[in-house]
């Protein structure tokens, strides 16, 4: 059974997988962070918004404080999700869904628990 | 005696179980009677609404940022109407420390025309510029109800013009903070203490104004509801209003139970306490379990010396002010929407502060972290098709309120103190499902606020508007874009000088942040430029917005033209200077190659976007006097960089080993506890 968890990443719950939604490709455990099967890279946000007068302050956020990483599928290149973090901190487990008792539901759901 | 900090602390605004008297009552109200009666205290909450947006006078009330509704006679919230929800929820305390502690007490009592007032956060407001009046409702001498209104003034008597001070360091820079006090009897308020308000404040004619239309709006309140009980009785109508509680509750526990069982977490950033920058952790962790939800908060930034703290119970107001405008938007605005969810914070944090600590912009921390659980709330929410049928997976209104409050004389002559609201209120709408976000959308707190027309400001304010145009490139990016803010320039005139002080945030990170791959709305700065009148006339131009202006004047950056942060201490403007600011854009939702060519266009043609966003962002193709695509050059440049990103993109373990050894510099970790978790030691 395939469940849609976000614009772009379904779980095969059989399987307990995450798999892009675009492309198929196999992203690693539903048990674990899909982050882990994601490429990343680090951005400079004044790659994405632009940057006016040589001053401090400015109209783009500052790459000291902060920084863009974006996850991408491996197969396909699509932007999976895209995290705003100052450098070094901690990448978030954004979801982390309790795969058991989703299969529960959906199966009292459909009648074959 | 000092506040009832266990009654704020603990009773919060959870609605108690209804009485045995209550359920009797209940038990007799047939159903279409429970909606025709449900109805008509909503609409009575309306039209007491636009009588205290037509009597008022403060900024904030003429955008319609008010909050009016009915309360048991215990104090639980039954039913409230925008304005502002926010400061709806917060009657609940005031009104149950009145009944706790003044009902027996022989030197204050409670009696049929009593008239109260309130304005501080300790005993259960937000912060001191949010001021509540309120009514108990007798009928045949016995207490059934409680009426409210409240609003927002942008004045106080604080080391700072407005209210909202950013140098204020303890709750003792904040200015006038009255507990829940009798200041009328009869139906009318006393005159010495409306003396005593007067005399703390920079700005009494506007508080006084404001007082007697809260008190015309609670009589006008309590006469819709008197009509029910002539009606019906008074059993009917203290059922009626616990009902709506029950039945709200009862809705809300099993859309709860939808979402799938799990833990979904977002990180957001606040890169100013006030008086100076740095960045403070608001980690959001929602814990979904059956019925309940669980948002832990704990692992937020220490308390900070500035303005910047919440207590505890005003994050779970802006969590109702939140819940009642997205997931809960069908249901009435009842305490009974309260019930499944709980909070962690740990004290001493910036989240759950001493007492003592300066709170006065509880109202720019608190959206930041409410951003944040809208972001957790769509990532629980989406796997269940109902909420993507339904409309709830939206991104946050931009949660990065920005302002200027102006302080000095008028172009009559008078003194004046007021607050910009227009800035804080076309903020840009989150992206959603299938859509961009509404562009200058209105006010995180008040879906129903308005901006109002620019003659509003320049009545009574001694400036000129030189433009208004929507900020390019102020939503986030996406495949659907966030809602863009406005651009504002002001331009002072008529009078000597004028005491400019700057309130907001969101200078180097961004606060309202994208999902699914969509970009978070960008930072944006305030930018002055002295004597702006002679030296654009003398050049010709006149800029649409603050990004033209600071293109067209380069060569004075630095000079005459200066841009400082969102939050800067008072700054002294002179004739003809202008000063320009952004009311903040929202996050983008997907993947930026999947957005429509067209609506990149479209974009372009309203002054939404640059072409610098257009080529380097969106990556289309086309030319740029014509805005005519070239599908097949875009097509190419777009498999491009999704090939470029698989050259670019490291394995997950391999990026990680870099990235663990970076940090902020240490000047932005000032405030900002234990690198990287604040509090981790506590686990």
């Amino acid at each position: 059974m395939r469940v849609q968890i976000t614009e772009y990443l379904d779980i095969d719950l059989d399987e307990e997988v995450w798999l892009c939604n675009r492309c198929n490709h196999r992203l690693g455990s539903a048990r674990e962070n899909y982050k882990y099967g994601c490429l990343v890279h680090e951005r400079s946000p004044e790659e994405i918004y632009e940057r006016l007068a040589n001053t401090d302050l400015n109209f783009a956020p500052d790459p000291r404080w902060c920084r863009l990483l974006e996850y991408y599928c491996p197969s396909c290149g699509l932007m999976i999700e895209c995290e705003v973090l100052p450098p070094g901190h901690p990448i978030t487990h954004d979801i982390d869904i309790d795969i058991d008792r989703l299969k529960s539901k959906l199966a009292r759901e459909r009648g074959t628990a | 005696m000092p506040a009832d900090l266990e009654l704020v602390w603990k009773g919060r605004f959870k609605p108690e179980p209804p009485t045995e008297e209550e359920e009797l009552a209940i038990a007799k109200i047939d159903p279409i009677d429970y909606a025709v009666y449900s109805r008509r205290l909503e609409m009575a909450c309306r039209e007491a609404r636009e009588i205290l947006k037509r009597l008022g006078i403060s900024t904030f009330i003429k955008a319609g940022d008010t909050a009016q509704g009915y309360y048991c006679k215990n104090g639980d919230m039954s039913i409230a109407e925008v304005g502002t929800y926010l400061h709806v929820v917060t009657g609940i305390i005031p009104i149950k420390f009145v009944l706790k502690h003044y009902v027996n007490e022989p030197t204050v009592g409670l009696k049929d025309g009593d008239i109260f007032f309130c304005n501080e956060a300790i005993y259960g407001g937000i912060h001191n510029p949010d001021m509540i009046t309120f009514m108990p409702v007798y009928s045949d001498g016995e207490l059934i109800a409680w009426v409210a209104a409240a609003s927002h003034e942008p004045e106080t008597g604080a080391t700072e013009p407005g209210g909202m001070p950013n140098m204020a360091k303890t709750r003792y820079d904040e200015g006038l903070k009255v507990p829940p006090i009798k200041i009328g009897e009869n139906f009318k308020v006393r005159k010495d203490l409306i003396e005593l308000i007067e005399n703390n404040v920079r700005y009494p004619l506007m508080l006084t104004n404001d007082q007697m239309a809260r008190v015309s709006t609670c009589l006008r309140l309590r006469k819709r509801i008197l009509e029910i009980a002539e009606e019906k009785g008074n059993d009917f109508v203290k059922g009626l209003l616990r009902k709506i509680i029950v039945e709200t509750g009862r809705v809300v526990s099993e859309r709860i139970k939808k979402i799938p069982d799990g833990r979904y977490r977002h990180v957001a950033f606040l890169d100013t306490i006030g008086f100076a920058e740095g960045l403070i952790r608001l980690p959001v962790e929602l814990i979904k379990e059956g019925e309940r939800v669980v948002f832990d908060l704990s692992r937020a930034s220490p308390q900070v010396p500035g303005p910047y703290n919440a207590f505890e119970h005003a994050v779970e107001a802006h969590l109702a002010s939140n819940i009642f405008q997205y997931l809960l938007s069908d249901l009435p605005a009842s305490s009974g929407c309260l019930l499944p969810f709980e909070f962690r914070t740990t004290p001493g944090s910036c989240l759950n502060p001493d007492p003592d600590a300066a709170i006065s912009n509880t109202t720019y921390l608190c959206p930041v972290v409410i951003n944040a659980i809208q972001i957790v709330l769509i990532k629980a929410l989406f796997s269940n098709p109902e909420f993507r049928k339904d409309e709830s997976i939206v991104l946050p209104l931009n949660g990065g309120l920005r302002s200027f409050t102006i302080s000095g004389r008028n172009q009559w002559g008078r003194p004046v103190t007021n607050f910009l609201v227009v800035i804080s209120n076309s903020r840009g709408g989150g992206a959603r499902l299938d859509k961009d976000g509404v562009d200058s959308a209105g006010f995180w707190f008040c879906g129903y606020a308005e901006a109002a027309d620019c003659e509003n400001d320049e009545s009574v304010l001694p400036l000129m508007t030189v433009w208004r145009s929507f900020a390019p490139d102020g939503g986030g990016p996406g495949k659907f874009r966030g809602g863009t803010g406005v651009s504002f320039g002001y331009l002072v005139h008529n009078t000597n000088s004028l005491l400019l002080t700057c309130i907001g945030n969101g200078n180097r990170f961004p606060i309202t942040h994208g999902v699914f791959g969509g970009y978070p709305a960008s930072t944006r700065p305030v930018v002055i430029l002295r004597n702006a009148k002679e030296k654009l006339m003398k050049r010709g131009v006149w800029p649409r917005n603050d990004k033209e202006l600071v293109k067209a004047l380069i060569d004075e950056v630095g000079k005459d033209l200066i841009i400082v942060p969102n939050a800067h201490p008072t700054i002294t403007l002179r004739e003809g200077d202008l000063v320009a600011q952004c009311s903040g854009g929202s996050g983008g939702y997907g993947d930026v190659l999947e957005r429509d060519p067209q609506s990149v266009m479209a974009d372009l043609k309203a002054g939404k976007i640059s072409h610098w966003a257009a080529r380097n962002v969106y990556r289309v193709v086309y030319d740029e006097e014509s805005l005519k695509i070239d599908w097949e050059a875009t097509e190419i440049e777009r498999r491009n960089e999704r090939r470029r990103r698989l050259e670019r993109g490291r394995p997950f373990r391999t990026f990680l080993r870099e990235w663990e050894k970076k940090s902020p510099p240490q000047s932005a970790l000032t405030f900002y506890g234990d690198w990287p978790v604040p509090f981790s030691s506590n686990r």
